[in-house]
């Protein structure tokens, strides 16, 4: 923030910001401070209700786990981190067993996946793998999707193939196409994908969408707009019959719109939404988009809500929080024109996180810094994996161009 | 004029900033604690979510999901009874206490905070101050809570449930404080470790009054007892001053488990000595051995309270002092009687054997328990 | 007679599935024999050797504890001892094998061992070719038929029988057979009927058992406690088995103190019996009773080495210090598992089901489901064809089938659970709402108490 004043107030001012907010006594009894939510998901009892059979027998695994399954899902849902602590809290007490039961490990292992514990989930996923425990299917599915995320397609393959045959059929295919996909398959995955998709149609919802995306997400890398726009809208149309929310949804499907320049679309998809970040983001994108445009009111709602992206950001990191560097570095790249600092955090993430979208800031980062040499191992990877994206020609074209050979 | 309009400027930056936001996205739990420590007085302020103290302790009474001023306001006491049961704040070892004052609102971002006045005491001025704090860990694995402490210089810190202690070293502290402190940390050690207490009570016992041949033979003369026994103490001091020292200051990190056993066996010996003599001759190389192990063992206990960073010699010296002096104490509690009632059967039987056999059987007890982690139910009271 | 068999059979079946152990088939034969009421302690009525059970069952039996499991089981032994021997001395005498199966089918009632139902064939085979394919020996047949889930073989039986045998007893088994059809409004007209005009303890049974898969629990123990007055007989097996099933109702209503109590109380008609236990075992497991279930379960897999109980002892320790130790219990039982089906694989089906939902892959968990519904398409059997198919991925075919049973008039709260969860799965909030609400009506507990209505680990990834 920038004080017009006198250096000395400036100073106060930044103190007083960096000290606590004022404390302040509400004018009226009837001051309605903060409205409470009572969360639940269809066909499950409330977060409350189960929290209250947890709280009356802590020590009794059923009750604890029925808990942190829905606050797990909850946090999926709504992307609010206190339920991923809600989770963690109620299974605490078996974590410290020198052998959790398979249910628990597993539950922890999603929880450290949510928190980016790369390392201390593939530790639980490789202990459920190794034993005969039924959840070694699940961990081994889990493990496939982590190494997709960290951009390993042969080893994601590996555990696709393993544990196909013991998964439901579109499971499989959406774990075997996104593999296929990263080592530079993509048409031969989509066309599978897309067969699984047609042959079970009447898939449950989760899954059902995380193969719309995935399919959509391959459409993509080859160019097909209109497939893939197809494959988000329906999925979109399945999340809206439910009535639920799913923000890995609704963020691919912006980048999608932003992309095409359909900033309104854009708006108007994510306005509901003021509660997920990383929505929050995409939807300050689309205004500045149309900010840019012409549209005046576009532009304070895009520098508002990329000001409490800020301050959001910076108390992540007070609390040594970094599952959100790839946002961050989008927000420093694309919102603030800061692109050496984007360079910075995409670098941390990349680190963790290895998908095409990493890949995308990494190179545009690296290029309006005019560092090119620091998009080195992008380059690698994509060598190493044979990704092949449309999306990251330009930038791939501009950066291998701005490099010595 | 200037402050004024300073004063108006930031605030209506702050207005701008945080008063304009609409509902912003889901946060984590995160709580605020502000504390200045001055000498002894300690005040401050902690901000805690609204929905934390919701979630922990139920505020909203009519159950209309909204919470009022009024519900919290109402509750005020029993917000700060919660949140002050989940902090300790030591001076060295002793606590602070606290109290909660005046209970306001803050807004931090997403969704408001009952911000609680604080106003404390320590015992005396803290040369290390320790902060133990658990809040809200037990419902929410993700709960922070970030520091600001002012205390000789600024300091900030974040909790977790995996490192929910903090220390913090006064940087600066008078001479006179560090000394005095630690001095009384090491009298503490001593005078509340049974073990070593006994250690003592036992080694010391045959310069006055031994068992030889089967019969007793009391020392001839106070200065021959009074020899031996400032030679074994001497012995004992430098070599536990020495083991102590290194150990306090990480030149060597023996493990916890091997020292305390070892520190177990030397009791064993040392009741037993009385009743089986082993030695007795040259017992100060056994004061001296032993020593060694004792000194490894009191470190942890000065490696707990941290040395304060400007003053580390100080800080070791008054320690090793502290434990002198409180090892002085429990030979003169033991020597002269025994010296006095030497020859007394009495004395001998009814009160020399029998402590004997009582060190030696709970050195052995402690030995058990230590080396093969074994626990027996009376256990319980012996630690 | 013993038509009533057939309801007791079915109760058990539905038993065995729901908590994942034997046929509780078995039981209803014993029960029924036993159950002849006032006809008569004993179930054999033969010489020599049968005289030494009619002495045994005619003793008083003053004392519950006088007669154990072990105690009726060494009767039983020493009655088809003796029955063999007779038969050898008279291998023309259709009336003591018909006799002898019984026995062996009562036999496998109480112990859950398979052999003696192969053993029962082979004798009634062997009598019905002496006799003629018209006989009394139909009802035999039907019966064992029945047990072994040959419902088109049973009805046949049926069809062959002569106008001269029992009517009651023939539609009593029809009504059985259409129960385990699927078709629960005939089969509730046929024992209203026989309620009225017979009105012994079996029918009384019979119709409880129904009402209670209608969800009227409160008249299904009305019922039970009515058959309780009437039944006179001294079988210690029937009276413990009439309380147990007062207790699987209680249970299903979520009233699990109320559970532990009456299984105790069966316990104490027939103890060391392994039915009553193993009901016990998972009452103290749901009641979160884990030490005392783990070693109720630790008992009854050393006693009865089945493998139902190994399931049940797997999903105690998975929770304890050590869960690599349920591992090794859940492949011994799925050996055993395996080498029932190419046994016996219409009996075993059903009791697979669960092992395999539990701990194996959805595909042989499917095709399972799928052979036990077809075989006996009654509510149990396609509430675990939907989950299985729900499992596999197959959402929109799990949410047809279960509807199928909502709309049967099957009425239990693991109907519920198990909806719930397909709709939840499908996106379809408000029929989900719906389906947990009727759950939680009919059992507090609903949405804890059957595990297979807990929702599917992440099978997704992030």
């Amino acid at each position: 923030m920038r004080c017009v004043l006198a250096p000395l107030a400036c100073l106060v001012c930044i103190a007083a910001a960096a000290a606590m907010e004022p404390a302040y006594t509400p004018r009226s009894d009837g001051e309605v401070l903060e409205r409470l939510t009572t969360p639940r998901l269809p066909g499950m009892a409330s977060l409350s209700e189960l929290r209250n059979q947890w709280l009356a027998q802590p020590a009794h695994l059923p009750a604890a786990l029925d808990y942190a399954r829905a606050a797990l899902e909850l946090h999926r849902r709504d992307e609010d981190p206190r339920y991923l602590g809600y989770a963690e809290a109620a299974l605490r007490p078996w974590f410290d067993r020198p052998r959790p039961p398979p249910e628990v490990v597993l539950m922890r292992a999603g929880v450290r996946v949510a928190r980016m514990d790369v390392a201390g989930a593939e530790q639980d996923l490789n202990a459920l793998i190794e034993s005969a425990a039924p959840e070694r299917h699940a961990a081994r599915l889990t493990r496939a999707h982590l190494r997709l995320t960290q951009g390993d397609p042969a080893a994601a393959l590996a555990d696709c193939q393993t544990v196909a045959g013991s998964v439901s059929p579109l499971v499989a295919a959406s774990c075997l196409a996104g593999a296929r996909g990263l080592a530079g398959d993509s048409a031969g995955a989509l066309a599978s994908l897309d067969q699984a998709l047609g042959a079970n149609a009447e898939a449950p919802l989760s899954i059902a969408n995380a193969a719309f995306i995935m399919a959509a997400e391959l459409a993509l890398r080859l160019g097909l707009e209109d497939v893939a726009r197809a494959h988000f809208e329906r999925a979109l149309a399945r999340m809206r019959a439910a009535q639920t929310t799913d923000p890995g949804l609704l963020a691919a499907y912006a980048d999608f719109l932003l992309d095409r320049s359909e900033a309104v679309q854009v708006r108007a998809l994510l306005a509901p939404y003021p509660r997920h970040d990383t929505l929050v983001l995409r939807l300050a994108l689309a205004e500045r988009a149309l900010g840019l445009a012409g549209d005046a009111t576009a532009v304070g709602a895009a520098d508002e809500h990329t000001r409490n992206l800020v301050r959001r950001f910076r108390d992540m990191r007070l609390r040594l929080d970094t599952t959100h560097l790839r946002e961050q570095a989008k927000l420093e790249l694309q919102l603030r024109q800061d692109p050496k600092g984007a360079l910075r955090l995409i670098q941390s993430s990349w680190a963790k996180l290895r998908e095409p979208i990493d890949a995308r800031i990494y190179l545009r980062a690296a290029l309006d810094s005019r560092e090119p040499e620091a998009a080195r191992p992008v380059l690698d990877w994509l060598a190493r994996t044979g990704l092949q994206d449309v999306r990251l020609a330009s930038e791939l074209a501009a950066v291998r161009a701005a490099l010595p050979r | 004029m200037t402050e004024l309009l300073a004063k108006w400027v930031c605030g209506m930056v702050y207005w701008l900033v945080f008063g304009l936001s609409s509902a912003a996205a889901h946060e984590s739990s995160t709580s605020y604690l502000q504390l200045r420590v001055d000498g002894s007085q300690v005040s401050g302020r902690w901000d805690i979510a609204l929905r934390d103290l919701e979630y922990a302790l139920g505020l909203d009474t009519n159950n209309d999901s909204a919470l009022t001023w009024a519900e919290v306001r109402d509750q005020h006491a029993r917000i700060g009874r919660y949140a002050l049961g989940h902090l300790v704040l030591r001076a060295d070892l002793d606590a602070c206490r606290i109290t909660a004052g005046r209970l306001q609102i803050a807004d931090h971002g997403s969704g408001r905070y009952a911000s609680l006045e604080l106003d404390g005491q320590c015992p005396h001025e803290p040369v290390s101050l320790s902060l133990d704090y658990d809040l809200l860990f037990d419902i929410d694995a993700l709960h922070r809570g970030l520091l600001n402490l002012e205390f000789r210089g600024s300091h900030t810190g974040l909790f977790s449930p995996g490192e929910h202690v903090l220390r913090f070293q006064a940087a600066g502290a008078s001479g006179w404080a560090v000394f005095s402190q630690y001095f009384r940390a090491g009298l503490a050690h001593v005078w509340t470790g049974w073990d070593h207490m006994l250690f003592l009570a036992g080694l010391f016992l045959p310069a006055v009054l031994r068992r030889h041949a089967g019969r007793w033979q009391p020392a001839e003369r106070m200065r021959s007892a009074l020899a031996d026994t400032a030679i074994m103490a001497s012995a004992f001091t430098l070599a536990h001053a020495l083991t102590l020292s290194l150990a306090a200051t990480g030149v060597f990190a023996p493990p916890t488990r091997w020292v305390e056993s070892a520190v177990a066996a030397t009791v064993l010996f040392a009741g037993l000595n009385n009743l089986v003599p082993m030695v007795y001759r040259g017992l100060f190389w056994l004061a001296g051995a032993f020593g060694l192990v004792h000194g490894a063992a009191m470190a942890g206990a000065l490696i707990e309270l941290g040395l304060p960073p400007g003053n580390r010699v100080w800080a070791l010296l008054a320690f090793n002092l502290g434990v002198e002096v409180a090892q002085l104490a429990v030979v003169l509690a033991v020597i002269p009687p025994s010296f006095l009632f030497r020859r007394s059967a009495a004395y001998r039987w009814g009160v020399l054997v029998p402590g004997a056999v009582f060190i030696t059987l709970v050195g052995a007890v402690w030995l058990a328990q230590r080396a093969l982690d074994i626990e027996l139910a009376f256990m319980g009271w012996l630690r | 007679m013993e038509g009533h068999a057939g309801l007791l059979a079915r109760q058990f079946s539905r038993l065995a599935r729901e908590l994942g152990r034997p046929a509780g088939l078995l039981l209803s034969f014993v029960l029924a024999a036993c159950g002849q009421g006032s006809d008569g302690p004993t179930p054999a009525k033969m010489e020599g050797a049968a005289s030494a059970l009619q002495a045994e069952g005619s003793r008083p039996a003053t004392k519950a504890s006088a007669m154990s499991y072990q105690s009726e089981l060494a009767n039983y032994v020493a009655a088809i001892e003796g029955a063999q021997k007779s038969i050898r001395e008279q291998p023309d005498n259709s009336l003591l094998k018909l006799e002898t199966v019984t026995l062996y089918i009562e036999r496998a009632r109480l112990t859950g061992n398979y052999a003696d139902y192969r053993q029962a064939e082979l004798l009634l085979e062997s009598a019905a070719a002496q006799t003629g394919p018209l006989s009394k020996a139909c009802i035999a047949q039907a019966q064992l038929h029945y047990a072994l889930h040959r419902l088109g073989a049973a009805g046949a039986a049926l069809d062959a029988c002569p106008a001269s045998v029992a009517p009651e007893l023939v539609a009593g088994l029809r009504a059985d057979i259409a129960f385990y059809s699927g078709r629960y409004l005939e089969a509730e007209a046929i024992y209203v009927q026989l309620v009225n005009q017979v009105g012994t303890a079996q029918q009384y049974i019979r119709l409880a058992l129904l009402r209670s898969r209608m969800g009227f629990p409160g008249e299904a123990a009305a019922f039970l406690e009515a058959a309780e007055k009437r039944f006179h007989g001294r079988s210690p097996a029937t009276r413990a088995w009439l309380k147990l099933q007062r207790g699987v109702i209680a249970f299903d209503r979520g009233r699990i103190d109320e559970a532990i109590a009456l299984y105790k109380l069966a316990s104490d008609e027939l103890p060391g019996w392994w039915l009553v236990d193993e009901h016990l075992a998972e009452a103290k497991r749901v009641g979160a009773d884990m030490a005392g279930a783990r070693a109720m379960y630790d008992d009854l897999v050393k006693r009865t080495g089945m493998p139902e109980h190994m399931d049940a002892l797997a999903r105690v320790l998975r929770e304890s210090e050590n869960p690599a130790a349920a591992n090794a219990w859940v492949e011994r039982a799925g050996m055993i598992y395996r080498e029932r089906l190419k046994s016996f694989p219409e009996a075993s089906a059903s009791h697979a089901v669960d092992h395999f939902l539990q701990f194996g892959t959805p595909v042989e968990a499917l095709a399972l489901a799928r052979r036990s519904a077809q075989l006996r398409p009654f509510g149990d059997a396609l509430i675990a064809l939907a989950t299985a198919q729900f499992r596999a991925g197959l959402a929109g075919e799990a949410a047809v089938s279960i509807e199928g049973v909502l709309k049967s008039g099957w009425n239990t709260p693991q109907l519920h659970a198990v909806a719930a969860m397909i709709h939840a799965g499908l996106g379809r909030s408000a029929e989900a709402d719906a389906a947990r609400n009727r759950a939680l009506a009919l059992n507090r507990l609903a949405m804890r108490m059957y595990p297979l209505a807990s929702p599917v680990q992440s099978e997704l990834g992030p």
